[in-house]
């Protein structure tokens, strides 16, 4: 499930507002799910594994949506919520307030259904572009990480080709030697393949191997394959 | 010593062994003179005392790099055909090779047979030059 097809998180006690909201987001093609304890929105919101879109009513009963909203930025998120504020409040203060304990934006009751399907998609952008950040970073630590490791490897593989070349020379018609030596001379020519590969990657795609996820160097690379028999 | 001087001797340089070793083989296999060095310092100390036309050299080497070698020998002998070898390449280092004077730039691991060539290419191409 990509981030934009979760549902948005939504914190409100009016139930006229509840039913207009459910009504609306998904006639914007999203899903939305309620959190009708607002006792429970803390743990609830912390339990959840990726970054949502909230919507969170400023005044409920018996907690306040700012301290729902201090309380989740209490806890380091690798990429954060995007908590948007659903007030009757829009004095100057309560905005600043309502910012300030962690929100990332507020719409004012009552609210334009455009205003608030914009703001969510700001929302949503945000959480994308910084779900590609992360991304981006992961993949310049791999790249780096490649070429060092490449730059090590290459050099005995030098020596490896380059030591099999002269015995080939040596080996002067002796058939089996010769034989093996080209065999410990292709072996070492494809590790040089594929650490040319490695240290071509730009994108980063993984395919499956004995179940787990390891980085695909031939996509990723652009190049064609250099496993024979399927590796 | 003079103007006369060995068509068929090249420097290599490297600070492992291991390749020094098998590049020394390799060159005096197929016909070359090889001097080598493990460093630029080095390099630079013997090119001082005995000028040699080519040269193959490591990028990656302690203190001074390929890089700074390749200007320095270029600076004192503007005529030598210079060739850099490298267990990392990239688009972004082979243009600062172009601009420091390599004429050349080959990625370990390379064939023998490759590097003799390109050895054999570049006496050609200074006895060409002579003529003129």
């Amino acid at each position: 499930m990509t981030h934009d097809e979760q549902p948005i998180i939504v914190i409100e006690d009016d139930h006229i507002i509840r039913d207009m909201l459910k009504s609306m987001i998904e006639q914007w093609g999203m899903r939305v799910h309620f959190i009708m304890d607002e006792s429970a929105a803390v743990d609830t919101i912390k339990s959840l594994k990726t970054p949502h879109i909230i919507i969170l009513d400023w005044i409920l009963r018996g907690i306040s949506g700012i301290e729902i909203c201090k309380a989740v930025r209490e806890v380091p998120d690798k990429i954060p919520h995007y908590i948007i504020f659903l007030t009757g409040k829009s004095l100057m203060n309560d905005i600043k307030e309502g910012l300030e304990s962690g929100a990332d934006d507020y719409i004012s009751k009552p609210f334009d259904q455009e205003e608030l399907k914009a703001r969510v998609q700001v929302g949503l952008r945000m959480i994308r572009l910084q779900h590609e950040t992360i991304e981006r970073e992961r993949l310049q630590g791999v790249l780096e990480m490649a070429a060092t490791i490449c730059h090590e490897i290459n050099q005995p593989l030098m020596g490896i080709s380059g030591l099999s070349e002269l015995v080939l020379q040596d080996a002067k018609g002796n058939k089996k030697i010769i034989e093996n030596i080209k065999k410990i001379k292709d072996q070492a020519d494809r590790l040089g393949q594929i650490t040319g590969k490695l240290m071509n990657i730009t994108r980063y795609e993984t395919r499956k191997y004995l179940k787990r996820n390891m980085i695909d160097i031939d996509k990723a690379s652009g190049k064609g394959s250099v496993t024979n028999n399927g590796g | 010593m003079g103007d006369k001087m060995s068509t068929n001797r090249l420097m290599i340089v490297d600070d492992e062994d291991a390749i020094l070793f098998l590049l020394e083989q390799g060159f005096t296999r197929a016909g070359f003179e090889v001097v080598s060095a493990s460093s630029g310092e080095e390099a630079l100390e013997m090119l001082e005392k005995e000028k040699i036309n080519v040269l193959f050299l490591d990028l990656n080497l302690p203190e001074m790099d390929g890089v700074e070698l390749c200007r320095q020998v270029k600076k004192n002998n503007p005529m030598s055909v210079i060739y850099a070898l490298t267990g990392y390449a990239s688009l972004f280092e082979l243009a600062d090779c172009l601009e420091a004077g390599f004429e050349d730039y080959f990625k370990k691991p390379v064939n023998l047979s490759t590097l003799t060539l390109a050895a054999q290419n570049a006496f050609e191409k200074l006895n060409r030059w002579k003529k003129i």
